[in-house]
């Protein structure tokens, strides 16, 4: 590749500004292309978790500690962007869960990571708001936060003022390949932009520009809805969410109301830098509807005053809903694609997005880019999925 | 009216008193990130996002901001429950009492 090559990213999301901002970091010249404006879709549908808390030990809390390394010095880098780091909770909601909570704390310790199991009396002090019958709970210590509409728009700033070329309201029509490489897209408007590679970097849209050159990539739409507080008291610094949703990693089932199973709900709490709380969360695959369900809001209201009981006065100002971009092994693809030199993708991080964008950004420069890469790329690799993913030619 | 009434284009005015957004605020964002949506705007401000939800600095971020460039759906549009409710009611809804 040439010394200074040129590099479309298609997608204005977090992943894609990430990415933008690492290429241009590296000396590329980046065109950063969105259907909407930037950060206009998931990126600003959720919150601002960079977890370690909740992945496996191995490679999936190798990948999220790296990110978490790299957020922390973007964070000297940009400007300010609401980036603190708190640490995280999860907290149980009945004995089963202790249990698993302390073998996952085992694992964890046992990899190094900051992990600490919390009894009956640790957790409520750490936690005075909680719910009294709480009976336990733990706490990773490496878990940041920040504001996730302010940290998209920071790296594309980052990207444009190394002089990336951003093209936001321009849906891409095709991917342009000339003897079987990628040599730029196709804009709606007809427009065409050369280029010596392109990164699809769009989320729950990627197989939609992918599927007409025949690749298919298994990644779907998955729901969720997250409630605004007004400004006011807050119930703690630090992200809280329930241990119920990992149980499924230990082959238990997990016990919470009808309501809660039914749409997927699992408490989250997020305190923000402007004094309000967010409160997820729900996990449904329901299409392409964004639309806020008022059952689901008053299943994670309800979910949430299950543990905080002091919230039944605070106030909600609003709800919305996202569209994360899901895979069958919950990991993203970050790849070249096979037989289409130039080809890359950087899709499907469904939640974690915000989290691995910093990872995947450096990634994607250090693959594009010929450099040595900071994680192993291997278990991220586009054609894993044998069995819904592949290329029908070739 | 006295005739040194602030004008819009004086950097303190509160353009929006949710998040205590003054216009000098709004310029600063507008150079920075060059915003092409209101709702652009609004992920970098707050303007908004605060408990009136825009019923009052709409019109004039409207009138005196960005030209949106935004398709029909990315519109702002307004959220559930339209208006500050408390989460021992909304939790509760429909429910006999």
């Amino acid at each position: 590749m040439k010394s200074s090559p040129h590099v479309i990213v298609v997608g204005a999301g977090v992943i894609g500004a990430a990415s933008a901002h690492y290429l241009t970091q590296a000396g590329a010249r980046v065109t950063l292309i969105d259907q909407g404006d930037i950060g206009s879709g998931t990126s600003s549908r959720c919150d601002g978790n960079v977890l370690a808390i909740d992945k496996d030990p191995g490679f999936d809390s190798q990948m999220a500690t790296v990110s978490q390394q790299l957020l922390h010095e973007l964070a000297q880098e940009l400007p300010y962007f609401e980036y603190r780091r708190p640490g995280s909770y999860l907290v149980c909601d009945n004995a089963d869960e202790v249990e698993m909570a302390r073998e996952w704390v085992r694992q964890q310790q046992a990899e190094g990571l900051p992990f600490a199991y919390l009894d009956y009396e640790a957790i409520h002090r750490h936690l005075p708001h909680l719910a009294e019958d709480v009976p336990g709970g733990l706490y990773c210590g490496s878990d940041s936060t920040l504001n996730p509409l302010l940290y998209t728009q920071r790296l594309a700033q980052s990207a444009r003022d190394r002089s990336a070329d951003l093209r936001p309201h321009q849906p891409v029509g095709d991917i342009g390949i000339e003897g079987g490489a990628a040599k730029g897209v196709r804009l709606a408007s007809g427009e065409w932009v050369p280029g010596d590679a392109v990164v699809v970097a769009a989320g729950i849209w990627t197989p939609a520009l992918l599927e007409p050159l025949g690749i298919r990539v298994p990644i779907r739409p998955r729901k969720g809805h997250l409630l605004v507080s007004g400004k006011g008291p807050l119930f703690g610094d630090a992200k809280v969410m329930e241990f119920g949703y990992l149980m499924s990693k230990f082959g238990r089932e997990r016990v919470a109301p009808p309501d809660a199973m039914q749409y997927g709900v699992a408490l989250v709490y997020e305190p923000t830098a402007s004094h309000n709380f967010l409160l997820g969360s729900s996990r449904e695959f329901v299409g392409w509807d964004t639309s806020s369900n008022p059952k689901v809001v008053q299943s994670i209201a309800r979910r949430a005053m299950r543990f905080y009981p002091g919230m039944k006065d605070a106030t909600i100002i609003r709800s919305y809903a996202g569209l994360r971009p899901w895979t069958p092994d919950h990991f993203p693809i970050v790849s070249e694609v096979d037989g289409v030199p130039g080809l890359w993708i950087a899709a499907g991080h469904e939640g974690d997005g915000i989290g691995l964008a910093a990872v995947t950004g450096r990634l994607i420069a250090d693959l594009v880019l010929g450099g040595s890469p900071c994680i192993d790329p291997g278990p991220l690799r586009w054609n894993r999925f044998t069995e819904e993913g592949g290329m029908d030619h070739g | 009216m006295a005739k040194d009434a602030p004008s819009h284009e004086d950097d303190a005015v509160i353009v929006c008193r949710c998040e205590a957004l003054t216009w000098g605020d709004v310029k600063q964002a507008m150079e920075a990130f060059q915003p092409t949506s209101l709702r652009q705007l609004k992920s970098v401000t707050r303007w908004g996002m605060g408990i009136c939800q825009g019923r009052v600095c709409r019109p004039m971020m409207a009138a005196t901001t960005v030209e949106d460039q935004t398709e029909a759906a990315f519109r702002l549009v307004v959220r559930p429950p339209f208006k500050p409710v408390a989460m021992n009611i909304l939790g509760h809804e429909g429910e006999k009492v």
